[in-house]
């Protein structure tokens, strides 16, 4: 009985997670249609409105829809972190495989070069280059990009190590197959799902490291509207109109909350010493 | 156990070399003239009435000209010694920044990171010996919520509720001493609480599976004995490793709730810093925190040989 | 008979364990009854998988959550079966203590040997460490450890298979049980380790009076410790009787098959494997290995037949 309830509740998270991430994705695409309101329009007439019927997430202190702007910046948040999350993939698998696969001095040197990076905390290296290379939204994607393959190297390192002792691989090269051959037809093939599953599990924590960096003002800028941008706009309002932070955080703790937890029911569902172990115990 | 402390402390300092290398040649390549940067601080506050003659004076007066391999070199020796250079818009040595600066994270850091420990342990723990019950469910949903939160939105909720509606605590600053620590600390600890009752709970879900654990339940202990006299050591490593990465978070998340907070500490002045471009300043903060993460791993690492047998008894004696 | 009686230790009537994992129930062990006497040395034989280290386990009340223990069993006149965690922990040790399987992983890497064969002194009997620790650092010496005592300070990892073994036979009779259990006591040792583990094992049960339940799947080990053998297949007892009637007179096939598949006896190994514990054949379990198979083993399912002289038989051609 007890078995079958935890299967029940492992598949419930990737329900849940999927139910979030639908409306997140209904919320993108036909958000800027359903909103009547201009994110940018300036009317301090308007000026910090409590959440009503025509503005449901109120209006900020120079008269802008809340919801209206957090369309938009939710759309700006995603960009963001889907192009992190794909640049930190590429070049961390390509790391990962290479120092995994070809070893010896070159997994030394690649892992030296981790070490130093790792060296950081992922917020103050990120911090570190963005202070150097000055705010920005393509500075800001540098910058977290540069923070994040590290995680991917060190798994996909891990994973072609292992994957290279199996006996097929051994086969692969007998048959004569050139190492680029090999990567590209049996080792990638052989990690792709554990990526995908790190890629997914992933997106939540890059929302949350984009949305802080802007939140410090070192990302995007104003007066375009992201999720952590929104919520530092509210901070000089707290005593008065809470909502303006309050809904912006919302929508940012929703979203990752449904990354994480597709992430993890995924993880679940993929990962089969899981299962044994769920069986198990 | 001394020469393995060694070797660790020697491949650290390695590492920390080559941080200060990178530190220093990234932020050095600031768009912008450093010189330029300098006296935007030093003289006018604006750029608009700087000369060329200014610029040549600042230069030749901090050696900018030089090559920058050359200028690395002096800034390592002066900071071997403890001199990390001024600070552009204190007007003041770094290194006394840091130190007037650096016990107000400490503190913050250190209680955060502790009472994260503290609560975070005992509960994976628990989650873990009632697996699938009521109070593992309740624990892991409110950890997979608390991961999901933007810590410096979820410290402006905090200031919101308890600051601003219910007047318990201060909204930020430190004057009220204690009462002051609370929200931040909070704060930070939420942050890293979720991924250490997680650790915690596999680590502790792996050694019940142990044989070991079984032979201790046949010889008449119960899980709890069991769990004190063989779990501890055995459980105990992944769980330091991860402390000592939280360590990182928290570092890094104190830029951030400092900020929110405006907590005088280290995290601050990075922000100020980078804010300002002070160049100097920001190397100085970067380092310090670097460090101290090195370090905390340092520590862990340590901490897991000495409970590990196999480094301290050179690796085995074969019978 | 009555004299039988009063030193019977336990008294197993009909155990029956299941697995619950998603899919369905698993029976591992089906309907067993036995007695074990104070004082005698039972031996479990079967192949692995056949179920005969989850009695063992049950026996003790280790088996993992998701197992189901039916059936009864008297432990000196209380039955364990039922009995609270916490009361039948009492016993463990004490009275009734294990050898547990796999010298490597039974012992915690991080302590030190001969502390972790004192634990159960410390726990059970409240003597001071000085006592405590001589007795350990004797009981190593009659186990032929060498450099005493200097090998009780060293940990795990520091000691060869064999030498872990005897920790843990250490470890298991420290405190003097009335009754042990040693799960598969050779496994993964080479054979010179084999032989002096059993020798040793045998020789301390001998001078303790332990009654001893051995599991092993080593027809060798049976013979030079056991009084009784218990034949086991696929969840259930196939034959039980003397050493000497069942080791070296088998009337089971099974057990006849498993003779002729000894190295000195020809290597003859029984035809196809024994079946997976969610897939066990209808009417006898063994019959679709059995060469004497006949349509009534397909359809029925044998019950244990009396041949006299404390020996039974699950067949229906035992007699002839």
């Amino acid at each position: 009985m007890k078995c079958r309830k935890f299967s029940v509740q492992r598949n419930l998270l990737l329900w849940i997670g999927g139910a979030i991430l639908l409306v997140i994705i209904f919320v993108l695409v036909f958000g800027p249609s359903l909103c009547t309101h201009d994110p940018l329009k300036v009317d301090y007439t308007l000026k910090l409105r409590a959440p009503c019927r025509e503005y449901p997430f109120g209006t900020d202190g120079m008269g802008r829809s809340v919801a209206a702007r957090v369309v938009y910046g939710l759309r700006t948040s995603m960009k963001i972190a889907i192009v992190v999350m794909l640049i930190s993939c590429v070049i961390g698998v390509c790391v990962g495989v290479l120092s995994g696969y070809v070893g010896g001095s070159v997994d030394l040197i690649l892992m030296r070069v981790m070490e130093v990076v790792l060296a950081f905390p992922d917020t103050i290296l990120a911090l570190a280059i963005l202070g150097t290379l000055g705010g920005g939204m393509k500075n800001q994607i540098i910058a977290l990009a540069l923070v994040r393959w590290t995680k991917y190297a060190k798994m996909a390192r891990d994973e072609t190590m292992r994957l290279k002792k199996e006996e097929y691989m051994e086969a692969a090269v007998a048959m004569g197959n050139g190492r680029f051959r090999i990567v590209l037809r049996y080792v990638l093939p052989g990690i792709i799902g554990q990526i995908l599953v790190l890629a997914t599990m992933s997106i939540g924590p890059i929302i949350l490291s984009g949305a802080t960096l802007s939140f410090l003002g070192l990302g995007v800028q104003l007066p375009n509207p992201e999720l952590g941008l929104l919520i530092n706009e509210g901070r000089d309002f707290i005593r008065s109109a809470g909502h303006i932070s309050l809904f912006p955080g919302l929508v940012t703790a929703l979203t990752t909350l449904g990354f994480n937890l597709f992430g993890e029911g995924l993880n679940d569902y993929f990962d089969p010493r899981l299962k044994e172990k769920a069986v198990s115990d | 156990m001394i020469k393995y402390i060694g070797k660790r402390v020697l491949s650290a300092a390695g590492v920390l070399l080559v941080v200060s290398m990178l530190t220093f040649f990234v932020m050095q390549m600031t768009p912008g003239d450093t010189a330029y940067v300098m006296l935007t601080h030093t003289f006018f506050g604006t750029g608009d009435l700087i000369t060329q003659e200014d610029l040549d004076i600042a230069t030749e007066m901090y050696d900018l000209d030089r090559p920058l391999t050359v200028q690395y070199g002096e800034w390592m020796l002066g900071a071997l010694k403890g001199d990390l250079g001024t600070s552009y818009i204190y007007k003041k040595p770094v290194m006394d920044l840091l130190k007037l600066k650096l016990p107000y994270t400490c503190i913050l850091g250190f209680l955060a990171f502790f009472l994260g420990l503290l609560l975070a342990v005992p509960l994976g723990i628990l989650t873990a010996v009632y697996r699938n019950r009521f109070l593992d469910q309740a624990i892991r949903i409110g950890s997979v919520l608390a991961s999901s939160v933007p810590g410096f939105w979820l410290g402006l909720i905090l200031i919101m509720f308890f600051s601003v509606k219910l007047k318990w605590l201060p909204v930020s600053g430190m004057n009220e001493g204690l009462k002051s620590i609370v929200l931040p600390c909070v704060t930070l600890m939420l942050g890293m609480m979720p991924v250490m009752i997680r650790v915690t709970r596999s680590s502790v879900l792996d050694v019940m599976g142990q044989d070991y654990m079984l032979f201790a339940k046949a010889k008449g202990q119960s899980l709890f004995q069991a769990l004190l006299h063989h779990g501890v050591r055995n459980l105990l490593p992944p769980v330091i490793t991860m402390a000592s990465l939280q360590m990182g978070n928290i570092l890094g998340g104190s830029v951030v709730i400092e900020t929110v907070f405006m907590w005088p500490g280290i995290g601050n002045l990075l922000y100020n810093s980078i804010m300002a471009k002070d160049t100097n300043m920001l190397q100085g903060c970067v380092l310090t925190i670097a460090l101290g993460y090195i370090l905390s791993m340092i520590c862990a690492d340590i901490l897991n040989a000495a409970l590990n047998p196999k480094t301290y008894r050179g690796g085995g004696r074969m019978a | 008979m009555e004299e039988e009686q009063t030193r019977e230790l336990w008294r197993i009537e009909r155990l029956q364990v299941f697995f619950k994992t998603r899919g369905n129930d698993i029976m591992a062990v089906n309907e067993f009854s036995l007695s074990i006497y104070q004082g005698e040395r039972l031996c479990l034989l079967g192949e692995s998988g056949c179920g005969k280290s989850v009695f063992g386990m049950a026996l003790l009340k280790l088996l993992p959550e998701n197992a189901e223990v039916l059936g009864k069993a008297y432990y000196k006149g209380m039955e364990t079966v039922g009995m609270s965690e916490k009361t039948f922990a009492r016993l463990r040790g004490t009275e009734i203590a294990v050898i547990p399987q796999g010298a490597g992983s039974s012992l915690d890497p991080t302590m030190r040997c001969g502390k972790q064969v004192e634990e159960c002194l410390r726990l059970h009997e409240k003597e001071n460490s000085q006592v405590c620790r001589q007795k350990v650092l004797s009981l190593l010496k009659r186990l032929e450890l060498p450099r005493l005592p200097g090998i009780a300070r060293d940990y795990p990892f520091e000691l060869s298979g064999g030498m872990k073994q005897r920790i843990l036979v250490a470890a298991g009779i420290v405190c003097h049980p009335q009754f042990l259990l040693v799960d598969e006591p050779t496994k993964g040792l080479d054979w010179g380790c084999r032989d002096k583990v059993i020798t040793l094992l045998k020789k301390l049960v001998e001078d303790e009076e332990t009654s001893v339940l051995l599991i092993t799947h080593d027809f060798n080990v049976a013979k030079s410790l056991a009084d009784r053998v218990v034949v086991m297949y696929a969840g259930e007892i196939v034959e039980y009787g003397m050493r000497e009637d069942v080791l070296e007179r088998p009337v089971h096939p099974y057990s006849k098959g498993l003779l002729a598949a000894l190295p000195q006896n020809g290597f003859q190994a029984i035809e196809g494997f024994s079946p997976p514990l969610d897939q066990i054949p209808k009417g006898c379990r063994f019959h679709p290995r059995c060469p004497h198979a006949t349509g009534r083993c397909a359809q029925e399912h044998p019950n244990l037949t009396d041949l006299g002289e404390g020996r039974e038989v699950r067949c229906f051609y035992a007699e002839g």
